[in-house]
């Protein structure tokens, strides 16, 4: 998850931000890009396509930044506008939205969402994420990278709770598949 | 759940295209500090206020000489002034701000501290003029000032709160490096 240095600074920043501190807004740029760019990768299709979303999504976050009431809720604000971005960037195709959600599932599922496996190490998981469709990879990034509360993604999703415990259900159930799929490829090779 | 060890290693596995990293920088440089109209400089502002005082000042003076306009009282002229002098300021602390790149007070601030300004400016003017001070005016003036007080409030707020988030990031920097000392260990 976000370490909670980075969420005690990107607070800290939005207020000296609003104090008027020069480069405040520069530093919290420097401190988010990375993770915000593995996010939009894992959304669209090709790095020139993310990289273009990434640059919308700063200089939209500069001119809104005021706009954000809680400076602690900054970092759900920046993915729930990257997530925007990424979905009007999308908004011809279908499969951006397009998934199994049934709310049964999700209650039945939602005790087994916790955590990943541990035996996961991060080029599994990096690999894994790297073939999971955009709303499946997103639910795992903001859930078991970034940290974010069920209640949270949910919000930046746009969607409700429910769909999002079913869609960490199927993104788990999909990510082994994949890692399934991609040991036995190798084992063939 | 994963610690942020775990999740660094995962991120660092799709690298940051340093392209990328300039080209925001440059871009949230060119949104922030955008080019300054003519009417924004700084220098055609800061001349306007000095200039615009004594053509205001000679405008009063000649208006009130007259019988004609005299039935107006002064304080509205006076007013009026302000009005336009406090224009004068408020495009130089624009431009100046502008050219900073960072706007350091915000507009709420702003509107109320002239408020402020624009009331006292009011009824000592009224007084000087020798009109009485109405309980329109003290109203108006108790309004602004507990205006005043509710935005000191909340600067002051943002100013504890930097001093806490300060203090909770030198713990949160601190405990780092004792976990990372007993790992070493």
């Amino acid at each position: 998850m976000a370490p909670r240095r980075a969420l005690i600074e990107s607070e800290l920043l939005v207020v000296q931000h609003r104090l008027g501190k020069a480069g405040a807004l520069e530093k919290l740029v420097e401190l988010w890009e990375q993770p915000l760019y593995y996010y939009v990768r894992r959304l669209v299709n090709t790095e020139d396509e993310a990289k273009d979303v990434t640059q919308d999504i700063w200089l939209n976050v500069v001119r809104k930044i005021g706009a954000v009431r809680d400076p602690a809720a900054f970092p759900a604000w920046l993915y729930r506008v990257a997530r925007t971005h990424a979905a009007s960037h999308f908004r011809k195709t279908p499969s951006f939205e397009s998934l199994p959600e049934n709310g049964s599932v999700a209650d039945a599922a939602c005790a087994n969402v916790n955590d990943l496996p541990s035996t996961l190490n991060a080029e599994e998981l990096h690999w894994g994420l790297s073939h999971l469709s955009p709303p499946h990879s997103e639910c795992l990034i903001l859930h078991f990278l970034e940290g974010f509360s069920l209640e949270e993604v949910a919000n930046i999703a746009g969607v409700p709770l429910g769909t999002v415990k079913s869609r960490i259900h199927y993104a788990k159930q999909a990510l082994r598949d994949v890692l399934r799929q991609g040991a036995s490829g190798n084992e063939k090779q | 759940m994963r610690n942020s060890e775990f999740r660094n290693e995962v991120l660092g596995l799709d690298p940051y295209p340093e392209d990328l990293k300039e080209r925001i920088r440059e871009r949230i440089i060119h949104t922030r500090e955008r080019p300054l109209k003519a009417w924004e400089r700084p220098f055609l502002a800061f001349w306007c206020m000095p200039v615009g005082l004594v053509l205001l000042g000679v405008a009063t003076w000649g208006f009130t000489r007259y019988d004609t306009v005299s039935h107006i009282p002064g304080h509205k002229f006076a007013g009026l002034a302000f009005c336009l002098l406090f224009g004068c300021g408020l495009l130089v602390f624009c431009s100046m701000s502008l050219k900073k790149g960072a706007l350091r007070l915000r507009s709420t601030s702003f509107a109320v501290y002239a408020a402020l300004g624009f009331v006292l400016f009011w009824i000592c003017t009224a007084m000087i003029t020798g009109r009485h001070v109405t309980s329109g005016d003290v109203a108006g003036l108790i309004v602004v000032s507990v205006c005043v007080i509710c935005t000191r409030i909340e600067s002051s707020e943002l100013h504890l709160r930097e001093r806490v988030l300060r203090n909770e990031l030198a713990l949160a920097e601190l405990s780092e490096l004792v976990r990372k000392g007993n790992e070493n260990e």
